[in-house]
């Protein structure tokens, strides 16, 4: 597929679109509906390598999608103003809200409306985690690397740079791929199958 | 202001895999909000519209108003930003070596390890009794069971409550 022009204009415009209309966190439908679909700026192979990407790093997959699509057309400044505006529209209700909460005390009059989103939010993030971690964990060590993970941030609430970079090294060392004898494949070459 | 700065590096990306240190660092250490306080600012971040990690926003906003509110977005965003272009550069680079399935496999575990640990921390304030763990489960059921809007099960959950709470 021929790569089409896309400008710093049409991609503000488009994101900040998305950053007003999607709701309840998950953006990567959003997103590929409206790139891959509506406007047709790349094919879904492409749309899915960037998913890819996004799913081996910690965090938003929102951000890092729209940084992908952002570089992919206009580089840095493409990935950063795609990021920001995909952030505009919410922070702007946000802030409204939070005048509301803090400085009214509006909201914590409705206390049975809050702790029901509240509630609910933690059953999306479950959700969430469920079918995020069918698709990512395969393995034994896996299993046992999640819960590690899970132990030290969650149970014994230990700082995450040094958790991260401990028991993601490990992973990635355990996970190195192998030939069919066993033996770990040479970091540099081009023969590991996708 | 300049803290929350210094932890967004640490953090790479926003989402859900860093919420027990933000509320860590946000109600333990700065005192900035109390643990009620925090998960109202994150379930509000859930029903409006946009990635559900812009709650940052009132966490800025309680700190130092209108100012602070955009500085702690830009505080967690611009250096998970700077991260994603550098890893997609890097991400073409690796093409075909081993280091791609390595890291594809080696690290998702670990994601999925701080996204319980963050459902956890949130959980362990927001499910206060019996009522609040039967939406949860309901509300997890319902999204596992069928393709629904998200936003719009959160909502439905927080009024579902609101008017069993007027009874």
């Amino acid at each position: 597929m021929k790569a089409p022009r896309v400008g710093l204009l049409d991609l503000v415009a488009a994101f900040a679109q998305l950053g007003a209309a999607s709701f309840g966190g998950g953006l990567a439908p959003f997103i590929r509906q409206m790139v891959v679909y509506r406007r047709r700026w790349m094919d879904d192979h492409e749309f899915l390598r960037g998913l890819e990407i996004t799913q081996m790093l910690p965090g938003s997959n929102a951000i890092n999608l729209t940084v992908y699509v952002g570089q992919r057309f206009q580089g840095t400044a493409g990935g950063l103003l795609s990021v920001a505006a995909l952030a505009v529209p919410g922070v702007v209700a946000l802030l409204a809200l939070g005048f509301l909460y803090f400085d009214r005390g509006y909201l914590p009059a409705a206390r049975s409306f809050l702790a029901g989103v509240g509630a609910a939010a933690v059953g999306l993030a479950l959700a969430n985690v469920i079918q995020v971690g069918r698709r990512g964990i395969t393995t034994l060590s896996g299993v046992l690397l999640m819960l590690a993970t899970f132990a030290a941030i969650g149970l014994l609430r230990l700082p995450l740079a040094p958790v991260l970079a401990a028991l993601g090294g490990l992973g990635v060392w355990l996970h190195w791929p192998r030939d069919a004898r066993g033996r770990r494949l040479p970091a540099g070459r081009g023969e590991v199958r996708p | 202001m300049g803290m929350f700065a210094t932890l967004s590096l640490l953090a790479v990306g926003g989402g859900n895999t860093i919420v027990p240190e933000i509320k860590r660092l946000a109600i333990d250490q700065y005192h900035w909000l109390s643990e009620r306080q925090f998960l109202d600012v994150y379930s509000l971040g859930q029903i409006t519209p946009g990635p559900t990690s812009l709650y940052v926003t009132l966490i800025g906003y309680r700190v130092a108003g209108v100012l602070g509110g955009v500085v702690a977005v830009a505080a967690l965003y611009l250096p998970a930003a700077l991260v994603a272009l550098a890893a997609n550069r890097l991400w073409d680079r690796l093409a075909g070596t081993a280091w791609q399935p390595a890291l594809h496999d080696g690290l998702a575990p670990v994601t999925v390890g701080l996204m319980l640990a963050a459902t956890y921390s949130l959980g362990r304030t927001a499910i206060s009794g019996p009522t609040t763990a039967v939406v949860m489960a309901a509300v997890a059921g319902l999204l596992l069971w069928r393709r629904l809007n998200p936003a719009l099960v959160v909502l439905g959950a927080g009024i579902a409550c609101w008017l069993l709470g007027l009874w």
